[in-house]
């Protein structure tokens, strides 16, 4: 699989205006370029493999059906970083719905478990705590933690796909590392 | 006076600061355990296949729109084209109204006629004053609205009269 990193920006703008004239194969490249880096944002914010692939796949055919509007074929995954966190955040709603429900369940199941918490698997655990922190925080907040935690993104980019100031940008890491803090404080000791 | 932290004050801010800073690292370090962890499950063959098919139905969806966006336009072009149609045609067939003044005797007394589409509401001999106030609108060849000022000399008993503001009230209509 190819990886958007491994290309070169000038193969990206040449894709992104060929697409933009309806060439659908090369679309399905910049899919194949970019669908991972699009999951790594739709997972930190949703904390859910099959939340996340809906809103990726959802996000792609979004950029698709617009894709002729983009203007600078250069800053294309910005552009589309900005959709995929959109769509993912957006889904959030019917998330938070899902996993009321799933604690419930939870609570009945560790009513009737004879095994401690510390006992069942570590990371179904983790990702399910995650999960439920990340629904708690506010939209900009969600999306800033997971931008930023972007390693090859700067705080530049971030602030773009945003569409706010990085002062604004590190103000909502900051609210969110503390909710986080609070939130998660079993799994950071 | 100002109060300067000593060594152990400093000392603990720092370990406070370092404390904030391992907690900060280790939240991020959490969220992006969690993230790799789930993505090293991921097929992403299926998300591909997954992706593509819904790029399909998009596909297939796009082209009923874009035709129906085509016959949209090609509707609105042929509804404006008629609107300035019958507006034109209107406009055509709209009756003017229309002065005319006939000099009858060598005196200031003219015969006035006033005809608005087509129908003489009202005639009269009156003193008749025209005032040309189209001269740059001549130039242009287009039609060209004069004033005209007229005026009825009046006997003293109508002028002094019982009804004299009720006929002046009738002129000014």
């Amino acid at each position: 699989m190819k990886e958007a990193q491994k290309v070169k920006i000038s193969d990206v703008e040449r894709l992104v205006e060929a697409s933009s004239r309806g060439n659908r194969g090369a679309f399905d490249e910049l899919v194949e370029l970019y669908q991972k880096r699009a999951m790594q944002v739709a997972l930190a914010i949703l904390s859910n493999v099959d939340e996340a692939a809906e809103a990726v796949q959802a996000g792609f055919v979004k950029a698709y059906l617009s894709i002729e509007k983009l203007r600078e074929p250069e800053r294309f995954e910005i552009w589309l970083l900005r959709i995929i966190s959109n769509t993912a955040i957006s889904q959030r709603k019917a998330a938070r719905r899902r996993a009321e429900a799933a604690k419930a369940a939870d609570c009945r199941r560790q009513e009737k478990s004879s095994f401690s918490p510390a006992q069942t698997a570590d990371s179904e655990e983790l990702r399910e705590a995650v999960r439920r922190a990340m629904l708690k925080l506010s939209k900009k907040e969600a999306k800033a933690i997971t931008l930023f935690g972007l390693d090859d993104l700067s705080q530049e980019q971030v602030a773009e796909i945003m569409g706010c100031s990085v002062g604004a940008v590190k103000w909502h890491v900051f609210r969110a590392r503390k909710k986080l803090k609070v939130l998660l404080r079993k799994y950071l000791e | 006076m100002a109060c300067v932290p000593g060594e152990k004050e400093i000392e603990g801010i720092a370990e406070k600061v370092s404390g904030m800073n391992n907690k900060k690292d280790k939240i991020d370090a959490l969220l992006r355990r969690n993230t790799t962890g789930q993505l090293d499950g991921v097929d992403f063959d299926d998300l591909n296949a997954a992706i593509s098919r819904r790029l399909d139905e998009a596909q297939q969806r796009k082209i009923p729109a874009t035709k129906f966006i085509k016959v949209l336009k090609a509707a609105a072009v042929t509804a404006a084209a008629a609107a300035v149609f019958i507006i034109v045609m209107v406009s055509s067939t709209e009756k003017k109204g229309s002065a005319t003044v006939a000099f009858i005797n060598p005196s200031e007394r003219a015969q006035v006629q006033v005809n608005i589409a087509e129908r003489d509401i009202n005639r009269g001999k009156s003193t008749v004053k025209i005032i040309d106030s189209g001269t740059a609108r001549k130039q242009q060849g287009n039609i060209r609205p004069n004033w005209l000022i007229i005026s009825k000399a009046e006997s003293e008993s109508t002028k002094n009269g019982a009804d004299r503001d009720a006929r002046d009230i009738a002129c000014l209509f």
